[in-house]
């Protein structure tokens, strides 16, 4: 009998296993989702306090009485989480149809879950398309262009995007997506695609 | 962590669970601690998975990592108390020829005893390389030492053993053993 044979021996009252790997592993994973969505809170409260610091000292140094000075935010930090799906039907069906890569089409004027006076600060977001889908997605606010990207590029996967420097999205302004189909993956059906935006709204 | 992932760490959890904590158990002689320390090391894999996982053999990481667990829970000195209280289970087997059993036993206990004589370090290296069966360069890499290192904590753990168990035992036991040591 060697060495090994008798560590063996020493082992055969061993008793069950106490745990269960699978538990431990879920256990784990939701932890890590745990920790994201505190940390994310955490700096979206940091962003929140910092922002309406940033609005009271532009007040102050304006010099403006208290009659001028917009109301204090009555909700400081509510998270939100909503999909924009913008579809452009231009491209697909049995014909053939080329579409003006210029040309965009818009969704997000307005989200179903967040009030019209609503300060939208996105912290990250998801962009989503379906397989074989080309064109290009714009995120907006306003007119202007905050990203861009060709359809091709993730094909199909979601493509998750955090920033340290939130975007801020003005009430008037709300997040917009736009989408330039110029080439669906789907007979009869045009590209469609969804960005998922998280972040606080700060309403006044 | 990706799905795909995830899923090889989850098969990596289930097939290496058992064998981790019977190595652990080796190392600090309680199935309670043993599985504590299981836990730990694979809380800590779960966290270096998508790097470890790239590496050709988990399986050292998992025991190098193994081991600095339990050197941390052994420096924290309050977890030598319940080493006092180990006792090898003694119950009875009906099905088990009771002289046999009782030989059995006796030998057990004999070699529980002789391998907890043994100074932490010198009974990694004994772990690592007789039950494990690791080479001395994997012995040495999981330690973080020189082979060198580990042939003379092999060769005084073996000694320590030796004295522990008696001439008679020992000899049945470590013959061989120590020829690769000298």
């Amino acid at each position: 009998m060697d060495l090994n044979e008798r560590f063996r021996t020493v082992l055969e009252d061993e008793p069950p296993l106490g745990f269960d790997p699978d538990q431990l592993v879920d256990g784990l994973r939701r932890d890590v989702r745990r920790r994201r969505v505190v940390l994310a809170a955490g700096l979206l409260s940091a962003v929140a306090v910092v922002a309406v610091s940033a609005g009271v000292l532009r007040n102050n140094d304006a010099e403006e009485g208290p009659a001028d000075r917009p109301a204090p935010p009555t909700t400081p930090s509510e998270s939100f989480s909503f999909t924009s799906t913008v579809l452009d039907s231009r491209v697909g069906g049995e014909q053939e149809v080329t579409a003006d890569p210029a040309v965009f089409e818009l969704f997000g004027q307005g989200s179903p879950v967040l009030s019209g006076d609503a300060e939208h600060v996105v912290e990250s977001f998801v962009v989503d398309s379906y397989p074989g889908d080309r064109g290009k997605l714009q995120i907006r606010r306003g007119d202007e262009v905050l990203f861009e990207v060709e359809l091709g590029n993730h094909d199909g996967y979601a493509m998750d995007f955090k920033f340290t420097e939130p975007w801020i999205f003005p009430p008037d302004q709300p997040p917009l997506v736009a989408l330039s189909c110029q080439q669906s993956g789907r007979p009869d059906h045009g590209c469609e695609a969804g960005v998922t935006f998280e972040g606080s709204a700060i309403t006044r | 962590m990706r799905k795909s992932d995830e899923d090889r760490f989850r098969e990596f959890a289930r097939g290496q669970a058992a064998v981790m904590r019977r190595s652990a158990f080796l190392l600090c002689g309680d199935w309670h601690l043993a599985e504590d320390l299981t836990q730990m090391t694979l809380v800590k894999m779960y966290r270096a998975w998508p790097k470890v996982s790239r590496t050709d053999r988990p399986i050292n990481y998992a025991r190098r990592t193994l081991v600095n667990c339990w050197f941390d829970e052994w420096r924290r000195g309050w977890r030598r108390a319940e080493l006092s209280m180990v006792e090898v289970p003694d119950q009875g087997d009906e099905q088990a020829d009771p002289v046999h059993r009782q030989l059995n036993d006796e030998l057990r206990e004999q070699l529980f005893d002789a391998l907890f004589a043994v100074p932490p370090r010198q009974r990694a290296v004994l772990v690592l390389r007789y039950y494990e069966a690791f080479s001395v360069a994997e012995t040495a890499e999981t330690l973080g030492c020189s082979e060198g290192t580990v042939k003379s904590q092999a060769a005084r753990g073996l000694a320590t053993m030796k004295t522990a168990l008696g001439d008679a035992t020992a000899v049945s036991l470590l013959t061989g053993v120590e020829e690769e040591h000298r």
